[in-house]
């Protein structure tokens, strides 16, 4: 297991202490696991539960982009 | 002179399940394109990169959704969001690498990289559902929650859609572990070096 990739400190000082959600959510394949559910669900006809785990993947998708768009860009100019 | 029926879609209106299909087919493509790139050069994806696929998914998930139920508002809500996230996560790339003499990341297409053919197709994605919005008759059609059976294309794309995505779970998974990426990805961290 490589644990420097689940390293909250390496961008954002907030993250210091990890919490078991937060980890969670460092899982790079998760969002592809949650729209892989929705798309089952509704390839299956179930419309609601598609449409949870598309708001559970997008919720995901959110804390992905904290987590790497929220450092300073390296631009010279 | 007779009146066509109530629950008859005239004009373009009718083409829209046609055109939904048409556009989870398209996104089934990019994905499979970046797969195919993906394994035969080599290239892997930054984490960035898979933010940018999982948005397409979640473009293509409003327009299963359309294939699978019937279009409605919801649906289109959902695919547009996530055209808008998209953007977000391809914009952010395009800065990245925008400053003079920085080379990027991967190898370009067609003069382009992926994150700026990324951000290019997020736009014209939110365009061509701003459009089918325009010409869908949705409110003429029967209940959403009803599934229905999906046209060939529909079904060509759906299944497309499905085994692209389970793909793409398969190679995050052996990329990356149950972790999150390296900024710069060189191997597959579950495949000897």
């Amino acid at each position: 297991m490589v644990i420097d990739h689940w390293d909250f400190s390496r961008h954002h000082p907030k993250f210091e202490s990890d919490v078991p959600i937060g980890l969670l959510l460092m899982v790079m394949m998760l969002p592809f696991l949650t729209a892989l559910v929705s798309a089952w669900y509704c390839w299956r006809g179930s419309r609601r539960a598609a449409m949870g785990w598309w708001v559970v993947t997008t919720l995901i998708y959110v804390a992905w982009c904290f987590y790497h768009m929220t450092d300073p860009l390296k631009i010279s100019l | 002179m007779s009146n066509p029926p109530s629950n008859t879609v005239r004009g373009l209106g009718r083409w829209s399940d046609c055109l939904n299909a048409l556009g989870l087919l398209g996104i089934s493509g990019i994905l499979w394109f970046a797969f195919v790139w993906q394994i035969f050069l080599h290239e892997l994806p930054c984490p960035l990169c898979l933010l940018q696929r999982v948005a397409f998914v979640m473009v293509g998930l409003g327009l299963l959704l359309n294939v699978c139920f019937g279009s409605r508002p919801a649906h289109y809500g959902i695919a547009v969001v996530s055209a808008l996230a998209g953007m977000v996560s391809s914009a952010r790339q395009v800065l990245l690498h925008i400053a003079p003499g920085d080379p990027g990341y991967g190898s370009p297409f067609l003069g382009m990289h992926f994150y700026t053919w990324a951000l290019v197709a997020f736009f014209a994605l939110a365009v061509y559902l701003g459009g089918l919005l325009m010409i869908d008759g949705m409110k003429l059609r029967e209940a959403a929650d009803t599934p229905r059976k999906a046209g060939w294309l529909g079904r060509l794309a759906g299944i497309s859609f499905l085994l692209v995505l389970v793909l793409n779970v398969l190679s995050t998974l052996v990329e990356c572990g149950f972790g999150a990426c390296p900024d710069n990805p060189t191997d597959y961290l579950w495949l000897p070096g």
